[in-house]
């Protein structure tokens, strides 16, 4: 142990790569582990917030029976040592046609928001909204705002801002727009409902367990309707029932952090393979005066060790600094940070794979004879085979990997799972195998500059003659384009797949209706047609109708539809349904049917029509007002000339802007959801897998790095001849981008390959046929990123090289 | 026999291939320094065979360095074929080295990863030049590698790397031939056969050499020898024999 610590202290520059490696692995696993538990700990406080300062709350329960929130309430006040209850209802609003999760103001002893102006509403035509919502619909104390209930047939009423709440803004998303009302707002709405949630706080001095005691009992006649339990039970029941989307993200995290860290050993293997060789002479003389091969080998397991506590220890500091500077910045820090236990697993894994990855080339290092010792030449082998176990493996595996895949793709059910372990198999023999062709594919692509004269040529006949470790170096570098590169086609042929298909299963592109509840001014039509990317716009009528016995809601179109859907053209007695409504109620295209409508026979032609799917069922305009529907809207109904999602984006919102209120839906409202949300996805991995570049571009650099210092005297050899100092910057230079090349150029083909089947697999599921879209510009950005890094790989290395004076290194060894 | 003066830099180039005034080459400062060179100064006459000698740490090779461009002096001239060395930059020290002098080092001297031929072509690689075919022909002829050219040095004995440096170090016409201890890493025949063959292209092809051994029968093979002792230059010899050269060294390390 000694010894290592001495060879650590001695060459910390060699070990500097190796220790980054090691750091940026466990610090990005710590960063998201840390992050994800403390927004977690956020939104469980939110969800749990009504309950802040109560100190116990009685909430429904599973059993049944009609209860008097108020009685309740009363029963609760009048129970020993209680000194107020008060109940908290959540109801859903829409507030300037906005969704909110509106709440009943409490005494103050019980309010759990804190006010960020004006005061808490004091009669029942105010409201204070929170303080997102007041960004996002620009209001301020003082304005009106109108208020429409869902699902409800009451008329709308308007209520005026007294106070703005505060908002704590979660990554794991708030729980929505929140708004304030007076209870008495609530009962004058009775049928508005709201869960209720009632809140006690106990006295001063008296006993919790006591008073819960008397209130359990003062429950006791609701029986299993009612639960009585303290704030904090409440909190934390409430809470459990929230996690389950979080398991899922911090699963994803788990996985991306796996495949850094996979990345990480392979950098860590390799320049423990370098160090070793360069250590020979050392090592055989070690041998030569007595040490054991067993001794030798622990002697470098111990270095690996004290590498990977140092490693981990600064990359867990590392990673909770991250972090704790994440959440500052999104969710302010008065919750502080919560580090999880599963922190520490993360250290561990640092410290076990630094010393696993060390392992295998401390083996060979036992072959080392003490003879080496006197050995002057550096001993390379330019005809090594790839080891037979690699070679075998990795012809299992693609032999294993293309059956898979070919049972995939006849698959009907199951498709993403099994191109998820076609993928996996497939790039395991690849990887596996790479020595086969990586040497070749560097001596292919250097052909071209090895032709511009004597630097490209050393350069290139360098980058090659030890095709192990060049393998090796590729390979990390291939695992992590090859993921990003995955991703992109991946989500770019998703969203180019969906948008084919979605344009077809959605009958119109954009359908625009009220979301307060106001009928939709007059002239939207006509505005409509005018947003640019719009080419036509049609006014339709919405009315329910008794169709025999039932309450049917139906959409009357007028003539003037084929602005929108071209060509279209509908019969007074037309009566149009959707292929299943079709099925459903045994009806055949072109049949003639008797209905009763609205008390009345009438004969009605059955036409099967995708466009049936916007309502229970579509008749001409005149033909539902001679009916005499109930409950009349308006809806405008609009064609959009693009299936750019980006162009799409904008036309919607133009649309949306032209009222208040507005709200959209159709296929372009699908496709631009879908696009934010595979951008999102896609931003996000992207960024979790440039851990994993960075990793590997180290790897590049280190290579690098040692390589000079095993060619010190053929560098000073080559300056002794008469290579300028440029010149020999230069190769090593070509060497780093020929390296990155070739681990670019695979990983981006495996990226394309991959990532064809991955959006095949995800929309054969669905019935979709697959788009393929490679974007060409964003793979030659990945490209250029790794060659650009390549070459910053290669300063330091590159000016260590040149700066020794050609006497140094020939001096005698 | 003493030290001789140096001539005006102005006349040095019809007699004089290389030279050196008052060289002064320290390593170190303050305590811990090292004089490897003080003062010395020298004259190497073209086509004339010299050896410089000395024990282990007087010099030797640092003054051949020295004379080779191929490290920078504290104080004092060094002259190339009418160039002072001192007054040149990296670039251009680099390019003399390319095109005027060739290299011979005691191991190591080659490429791993080229073949005996494209080793031998690289300094003219480096400086773009095509090799004269009739030229390069007669040199790997004379030095018995002609069959080995497309070899890695791996494949090569010892005795074949040296004289693949040799071809390499001929091939450009160099003004001096610069050997650092050339047949120390090879057995007595085969350092002798190749000693042979720098005499002879000295003395038939007129090529300047100037050779560092500390092997006095390597010494024997040369016109002149040029001892050193601790920095400095001892004596100087023309025409040396073995013996007597033995013992002066061994009365030096006495």
């Amino acid at each position: 142990m000694k010894r290592a610590l001495a060879q650590i202290r001695q060459h910390p520059s060699r070990f500097g790569a190796l220790i980054l490696a090691i750091v940026i692995s466990v610090g990005f696993v710590t960063t998201c582990l840390v992050f994800v538990e403390t927004q977690s700990a956020i939104l469980r406080d939110q969800i749990a917030a009504s309950a802040r300062k109560a100190d116990i709350a009685v909430s429904p329960g599973k059993g049944e029976g009609a209860i008097d929130d108020e009685v309740v309430r009363k029963t609760l006040a009048a129970v020993p040592g209680v000194a107020e209850a008060a109940i908290d209802r959540t109801l859903y609003l829409a507030v300037n046609g906005e969704q909110v999760q509106a709440h009943t103001s409490l005494p103050d002893s019980l309010q759990w928001a804190d006010l960020a102006e004006g005061a808490w509403p004091r009669s029942n035509d105010e409201i204070v909204i929170g303080s997102e919502l007041a960004q996002q619909a620009n209001l301020k104390i003082g304005d009106t705002v109108q208020i429409s209930f869902n699902y409800s047939k009451l008329k709308s009423t308007t209520l005026r801002v007294s106070g703005i709440a505060k908002d704590v803004k979660a990554f794991f998303g708030s729980l929505g727009l929140a708004a304030y009302v007076t209870p008495e707002f609530v009962t004058q709405h009775a049928d508005v409902g709201g869960a209720p949630l009632w809140l006690v706080k106990t006295a001063a001095g008296t006993s919790l367990d006591q008073v819960l005691r008397d209130a359990t009992a003062a429950m006791a006649p609701y029986g299993d309707a009612l639960v009585t339990e303290t704030a904090t039970g409440y909190a934390e029941r409430a809470a459990k029932n929230m996690t389950s989307g979080i398991d899922v993200f911090q699963a994803l995290i788990v996985v991306f952090g796996a495949i850094a860290t996979l990345v990480g050993m392979l950098i860590i293997a390799n320049t423990f393979a370098i160090l070793i060789a360069q250590r020979r002479r050392q090592i055989g003389l070690m041998r030569a005066i007595g040490a054991q091969s067993g001794q030798v080998q622990r002697e470098l397991l111990a270095e690996a060790l004290v590498l990977g506590v140092i490693g981990s220890v600064v990359g867990v500091g590392v990673g909770i600094g991250l972090a704790t500077g994440g959440t500052a910045l999104l969710s302010g820090l008065d919750s502080g940070v919560h580090v999880p236990w599963t922190v520490a697993i993360s250290f561990a894994v640092g410290v076990l794979v630094t010393v696993l990855a060390a392992w295998l080339p401390s083996i060979r290092s036992s072959s080392i004879r003490p003879l080496e010792a006197l050995r002057v030449a550096a001993t390379e082998g330019a005809k090594q085979r790839p080891g037979w176990v690699a070679t075998v493996f990795a012809a299992l595996f693609l032999v294993g990997g293309g059956a898979l895949l070919v049972l995939t793709l006849n698959a009907t059910s199951n498709t993403l799972a099994m191109a998820v372990g076609a993928a996996a198999l497939l790039s395991l023999g690849v990887l596996l195998g790479a020595g086969w062709y990586v040497p070749g594919l560097v001596r292919l692509l250097g052909w071209i500059p090895a032709r511009t004269g004597p630097t490209a040529r050393l350069a290139v006949a360098n980058a090659v003659r030890n095709p192990r470790r060049t393998t090796a170096t590729c390979l990390a570098l291939m695992l992590a384009v090859g993921l990003i590169a995955t991703l992109q086609v991946g989500s770019a042929s998703a969203k180019a797949s969906a948008e084919a298909g979605i344009a077809d299963q959605f009958p119109i592109a954009l359908a625009v209706t009220s979301g307060t509840g106001e009928p939709l001014p007059s002239n939207l039509v006509d505005q409509v047609r005018q947003v640019k990317g719009v080419t036509g716009a049609s006014a339709i009528t919405i009315g329910t109708v008794e169709i025999d016995g039932d309450h049917w809601e139906l959409a009357g179109v007028p003539d003037d539809l084929n602005t929108v859907k071209p060509g279209f053209t509908i019969a007074a007695d037309d009566f149009i349904v959707a292929g299943l409504q079709a099925k459903g109620m045994g009806w055949e295209d072109g049949q003639r049917i008797s209905l009763m409508v609205a008390g009345a026979k009438r004969d009605l032609t059955v036409r099967v029509d995708h466009l049936g799917d916007m309502a229970s069922a579509v008749v001409a305009e005149k033909t539902l007002q001679s009916w005499h529907p109930d409950d009349t809207s308006s809806q405008v109904w609009a064609a959009v000339d693009t299936r750019d999602a980006d162009a799409a984006r904008t036309t919607m919102d133009d649309v949306t802007g032209l009222a208040t209120g507005l709200q959209v839906d159709g296929a372009i409202a699908y496709i631009v959801m879908l696009t934010q949300v595979l951008d999102v996805l896609l931003a996000i991995a992207t960024a979790l897998l440039g851990a994993a570049v960075l990793i590997a571009l180290i790897g590049v650099g280190n290579t690098l790095g040692l390589s000079v210092l095993e060619r010190t005297r053929e560098s000073a050899l080559l300056r002794a001849l008469g290579l300028q100092r440029a010149q020999l910057r230069a190769t090593l230079a070509i060497e780093a981008v020929l390296l990155a090349i070739a681990g670019a150029v695979v990983g981006i083909a495996a990226g394309i390959g991959f990532g064809a089947l991955g959006a095949w697999a995800l929309l054969a599921e669905g019935g979709q046929p697959l788009v393929l879209r490679v974007s060409w510009q964003q793979l030659l950005v990945d490209a250029g990123i790794a060659v650009v890094a390549g070459l910053l790989a290669s300063v330091l290395p590159a000016r260590r090289a040149a700066m020794a004076a050609p006497t140094e290194a020939l001096a005698d060894e | 026999m003493s030290v001789t003066a140096t001539p005006p830099p102005e006349t040095a180039t019809a007699t004089v291939a290389a030279s050196a005034f008052n060289l002064t080459k320290v390593y170190g400062s303050g305590r811990t320094e090292v004089r490897a060179l003080d003062q010395v100064s020298i004259n190497v006459h073209r086509g004339t065979f010299t050896a410089i000698m000395g024990a282990s740490g007087s010099g030797k090779s640092t003054l051949m360095h020295c004379l080779a461009g191929l490290d920078r002096i504290t104080s004092g001239r060094v002259f190339l074929g009418g160039i002072e060395l001192s007054s040149l930059n990296d670039r251009q020290l680099t390019q003399v080295r390319r095109d005027r002098i060739g290299f011979v080092f005691q191991s190591f001297n080659l490429l791993p990863t080229l073949t005996a031929k494209d080793n031998i072509l690289l300094p003219l690689d480096l400086a773009g030049r095509k090799p004269d075919k009739a030229q390069f022909a007669s040199l790997v002829d004379s030095l018995g590698i002609a069959d080995r050219l497309d070899h890695r040095p791996s494949e090569l004995s010892g005795g074949q790397q040296q004289r693949v440096a040799i071809a390499r170090a001929l091939v450009t016409k160099p003004e001096i031939l610069f050997a650092d201890e050339p047949t120390g890493a090879l057995d007595s025949r085969t350092g002798q056969a190749l000693l042979d063959y720098l005499r002879i292209s000295c003395h038939e092809a007129g090529q300047t050499i100037v050779m560092v051994t500390h092997d006095p029968i390597a010494a024997a093979y040369a016109d002149r020898a040029v001892i050193l002792s601790d920095g400095r230059i001892t004596h100087d010899l023309e025409d040396p024999d073995a013996d007597s050269v033995l013992e002066i060294i061994r009365g030096q390390v006495a």
